[in-house]
């Protein structure tokens, strides 16, 4: 057995152990379809904290999400909860991501830097010095965990992940996050109800006519993590979880399909 | 169409020649010495008189200096054709070791149906199976001309595969 699999399976089993999968709320509110569709899109953030399924609440206390979301998010009132859901609707990583594959696959290491700062001088009005360099080299950090993952990452029932699959992008990563976020921000009374369902709205809108299928945005949602932070344990843990909703009977992927 | 082309050469190696005049020392030993007896320290093969002490020293010779001459005439074969791999749009070629005779050969990225890169910092090696075209090749990376080399060519299999599963292992 790989290091990775094992990885894969310990964490799979300290899932199971260590806390209840698919959490129901009981007194959760009735939901429409495309609301519980788009609760869903959040499926693997949500089961990473052990978040209730099937509500716009998670479930999870107040200390856990006030300190979630300030070490994570760096949200800590309304106006920072708004500016980060505003972030990852419209930018998030997949602003690096569709200009940083085109590079990495169509240009040679040795030019990848300065194709870097071309595009993001070109595409961008930066205030200061300190804050293009900054993105410059997150981009380039970007670029080689794209060189570490492209095409070798896979998972027990889509297999081999295509190139098809990485054109496809990393919308899921996104607004599966935006969702999550949206509803601890919620929990922690930072953004209203209404504004929730602009976001389950907007991720639902998006990610509906973008994926055939759970196991289709699943791995827009794997191939995001790993462009974020590489091949590494954490990565493993999140494939195993999106191998239990996608295997699981009593799984809302298994159960409900996305369209 | 646009190629590109890396250097991938085999080296004779200095281990490789030690041995064979090792060989050709042991031979020369055996052939103009009268070795009575096979002996180490209180250890001694009594049972195996004159001639046969020449005998073996004189085969193990001849073993070590054939394999020299075999390991010689490989690394003549696969440096056959320049010593390059040359990258192109739809395809590779590379010059793949028969018996003992170079043959150039070219693969195109979508015959390869599997992958598997070998990470181990000693081992490190891209397997290419294109079954379709008989082919299931281990290319190492120790010879390729340099790191970057050898990781350009894992990239380009990567990118132009497209049909292959890729699987990473270490």
């Amino acid at each position: 057995m790989s290091n990775a699999s094992f990885f894969k399976k310990m964490s799979s089993l300290f899932t199971a152990f260590s806390s209840k999968k698919y959490r129901i709320n009981p007194a959760a509110q009735a939901l429409s379809p495309q609301q519980q569709t788009a609760l869903w899109i959040g499926a693997i953030n949500s089961e990473q904290i052990s978040a209730y399924i099937n509500s716009y609440e998670t479930g999870l206390d107040q200390d856990t999400l006030a300190d979630a979301l300030e070490e994570y998010w760096e949200i800590t009132d309304s106006a920072s909860a708004a500016d980060t859901l505003f972030s990852l609707q419209e930018k998030g990583h997949r602003y690096y991501y569709n200009f940083l594959l085109p590079i990495f696959l169509n240009e040679s290491p040795s030019t990848w830097q300065q194709k870097v700062i071309d595009y993001l001088v070109n595409n961008n009005s930066y205030e200061s010095k300190d804050e293009a360099e900054y993105d410059i080299m997150k981009s380039l950090s970007l670029l080689e965990n794209l060189q570490e993952t492209y095409r070798t990452l896979e998972d027990d029932i889509n297999g081999n992940y295509l190139a098809a699959d990485y054109q496809r992008g990393i919308i899921a990563w996104d607004l599966g996050r935006m969702v999550v976020v949206g509803r601890m921000c919620y929990d922690r009374k930072l953004i209203d109800k209404a504004a929730l369902e602009g976001i389950l709205d907007t991720a639902y809108k998006a990610i509906h006519g973008a994926f055939a299928d759970w196991r289709e945005m699943a791995k827009s949602y794997i191939i995001g993590r790993a462009f974020w932070s590489g091949a590494n344990m954490s990565l493993d843990g999140i494939i195993g979880i999106a191998e239990d909703l996608m295997r699981d009977s009593d799984s809302p992927w298994t159960q409900y399909r996305l369209s | 169409m646009n190629t590109r082309e890396l250097t991938y050469r085999s080296d004779y190696g200095l281990y490789g020649a030690i041995i064979g005049v090792i060989g050709i020392a042991g031979m020369g030993f055996s052939a103009v010495n009268r070795i009575e007896q096979i002996r180490y320290r209180n250890i001694s093969l009594d049972f195996l008189p004159y001639p046969w002490p020449n005998v073996i020293l004189f085969g193990i010779g001849l073993f070590l200096l054939l394999l020299t001459i075999h390991n010689l005439l490989k690394t003549k074969a696969f440096n056959s054709n320049q010593k390059k791999i040359v990258l192109g749009d739809q395809s590779f070629r590379f010059t793949r070791v028969e018996g003992y005779k170079g043959v150039l050969t070219e693969v195109n990225y979508h015959t390869i149906t599997a992958v598997n890169i070998n990470t181990d910092s000693d081992e490190e090696e891209i397997k290419i199976h294109a079954p379709s075209m008989g082919l299931k090749y281990a290319f190492d990376a120790d010879d390729f001309l340099s790191k970057g080399d050898y990781q350009s060519f894992v990239d380009e299999i990567k990118k132009k595969a497209d049909q292959a599963t890729i699987k990473i292992s270490s």
